[in-house]
């Protein structure tokens, strides 16, 4: 046997592997499910008050938008700062990988999770509310675009709150996400461009052109990055 | 050889909280005992050593590089800290594979190397199991064999023993000796005296972030000339032992209890001669002759001063 030193992406795909494995046996996956079961039944009940259509699928989206932003903290934040504030971490900082893999390999194992509830309860909602004859397979599938991106940033944003504030991760996280990102996205003022919840809107329903995903790259990118950053200082 | 580790006026603080301060230190190889009290500033040295921690002032290196910098530093050290916190929804195989493989094995192999470590901590049939259900014991042997599966050339152990059954203990001082006597540096930390006695006669000892002493525990006795050194003899007439040793000069006090002659001097070895000659002129049948001075246990009492008794536990 002869140990080597890991490339960035082998840490990252190894941490990713490590976080699937763990959020998958802990408790946040049936809290996230929990919440991300919440919309279906809200279809059902305006499907069993024969309110479906356009108005219906919206009222989904907006529901989802704010499941996302309680989920993306439950799993990613949580899986973070627990590492962070229990302490654990020290096996990471002492093995041969730099410590911003920890970022990624969190983000690269956890958003999947995240955007994966997403979609299935986007579907599942879509097919309660009657499929095609509701909204079209293109709308949909843009819909599903926008809230994978979106869980993507909520995600970058969730990671970058746990480096910042380990202790009170999830609460942080969820207050920013769902109070103050989805309240200033939903403004109609120029500062809602730098909000996950914007991004999220404008890719789903295709409108604003690039400034939607412009927006949500650059705010994940910073978030990562000033994570990353911030990991690297943590004693 | 570059050293281990080498350490040059290196202090850390926890903002106004003096973590270690001013640590001048080169590490060979073997086992090394760290001794001192809780809050001693034993777990931050391990830290800095372990790349966990930068210093505030001075410089830590470790096999010629900052092992906070250098990731492949980092793959030659293994430590495992103090606290039980793992990755408890994993089984002990998975956990040790994962931190094996994250500690640069290749993947293939990482799940031979986490079985024979945790097979050498006596692991084997627990493996399988979540880590959730297992004893503090048991927890402690995990951590020990993740520490270890990658073959690191410096083990930091920060208070390995601290928790576990004899049996395990047992299995842990056999295996930290077989990795010294294998070219392995160990690094282990204690507050407990007699465990860091078991281990290794090389120690340093720290006191409030400060290296009071360092070297042999025998050596570091030396340098503690000023306290009497003391001999407690059992014998089956201890009157008449302990008047003739009154009369010697390098003797500075001889008392009875009902363990035997406790004789206090100042010259060691002059004393011990003597002793023999007097055990055999008087015709004394000797019980049993101890040095209390001997244990870990009055080196740290002397050294920090604490006279209080002894700073265990």
């Amino acid at each position: 046997m002869t140990a080597t030193t890991l490339t960035g992406w082998q840490a990252t795909t190894a941490l990713a592997r490590l976080s699937l494995r763990r959020v998958l046996r802990g408790k946040a996956l049936w809290f996230a499910i929990a919440i991300g079961l919440f919309p279906c039944l809200l279809a059902i009940a305006w499907r069993a008050n024969s309110l479906a259509g356009v108005e219906a699928w919206d009222r989904v989206t907006v529901t989802f938008a704010l499941v996302m932003a309680i989920v993306a903290p439950i799993l990613v934040a949580s899986s973070l700062s627990d590492e962070i504030d229990d302490r654990s971490a020290a096996y990471l900082w002492s093995r041969a990988v730099p410590r911003w893999t920890v970022v990624s390999g969190k983000l690269l194992g956890l958003a999947p999770v995240v955007a994966g509830s997403l979609v299935l309860g986007l579907l599942a909602c879509w097919l309660i509310l009657g499929g095609p004859t509701v909204v079209s397979g293109a709308e949909f599938a843009r819909a599903l675009v926008g809230f994978v991106a979106g869980a993507i940033g909520c995600s970058a944003v969730s990671a970058l709150i746990a480096t910042l504030a380990p202790r009170f991760a999830v609460p942080i996280a969820v207050a920013w996400l769902l109070l103050l990102d989805a309240t200033v996205g939903a403004l109609d003022v120029g500062l809602h461009a730098i909000t996950v919840s914007f991004g999220t809107k404008a890719i789903a329903r295709g409108d604003d052109g690039l400034v939607g995903p412009l927006s949500l790259v650059v705010i994940t990118v910073l978030a990562l990055a000033i994570a990353c950053y911030r990991v690297d200082k943590i004693e | 050889m570059t050293a281990a580790v080498r350490a040059e006026r290196c202090s850390k603080w926890y903002g106004s909280v003096l973590g270690v301060s001013d640590v001048t230190w080169e590490l060979g190889g073997g086992v090394i005992g760290l001794l001192g009290p809780n809050g001693a500033g034993k777990s931050t040295l391990m830290k800095l050593m372990a790349g966990l921690l930068r210093p505030s002032r001075g410089s830590i290196q470790v096999f010629g590089g900052d092992p906070v910098a250098d990731v492949a530093v980092r793959r030659r050290i293994g430590y495992s800290p103090e606290h039980e916190s793992t990755y408890d929804e994993l089984t002990g195989l998975e956990l040790v594979t994962s931190l094996a493989h994250l500690a640069g094995v290749p993947r293939e192999h990482a799940g031979r190397a986490a079985t024979d470590a945790l097979a050498a901590m006596g692991m084997t049939e627990a493996m399988n199991r979540r880590v959730k259900g297992y004893s503090k014991g048991m927890r402690q042997r995990t951590k020990l064999a993740a520490t270890l599966a990658h073959d690191p050339d410096l083990l930091i152990l920060d208070e390995p023993l601290t928790g576990v059954d004899p049996l395990a203990r047992t299995q842990i001082i056999d295996r930290i000796r077989k990795l010294a006597a294998a070219g392995k540096t160990v690094v282990v930390s204690s507050h407990v005296l007699y465990e860091i006695e078991a281990l290794t006669q090389d120690i340093v000892v720290i006191y409030r972030g400060q290296v009071l002493a360092e070297g042999n525990l025998y050596e570091i006795r030396k340098l503690i000339d000023h306290h009497p050194h003391r001999i407690q003899v059992e014998c089956d007439r201890p009157r008449e032992l302990a008047a003739a040793m009154a009369g010697s000069e390098h003797v500075r006090r001889v008392s009875i209890d009902r363990r035997g002659v406790t004789i206090e001097t100042l010259e060691p070895d002059r004393c011990y001669d003597e002793l023999a000659v007097i055990l055999t002129e008087h015709n004394l049948q000797l019980r049993a002759m101890t040095s209390p001075d001997n244990n870990l246990g009055a080196v740290f009492e002397y050294l920090t001063g604490d006279r209080g008794g002894r700073a265990s536990e």
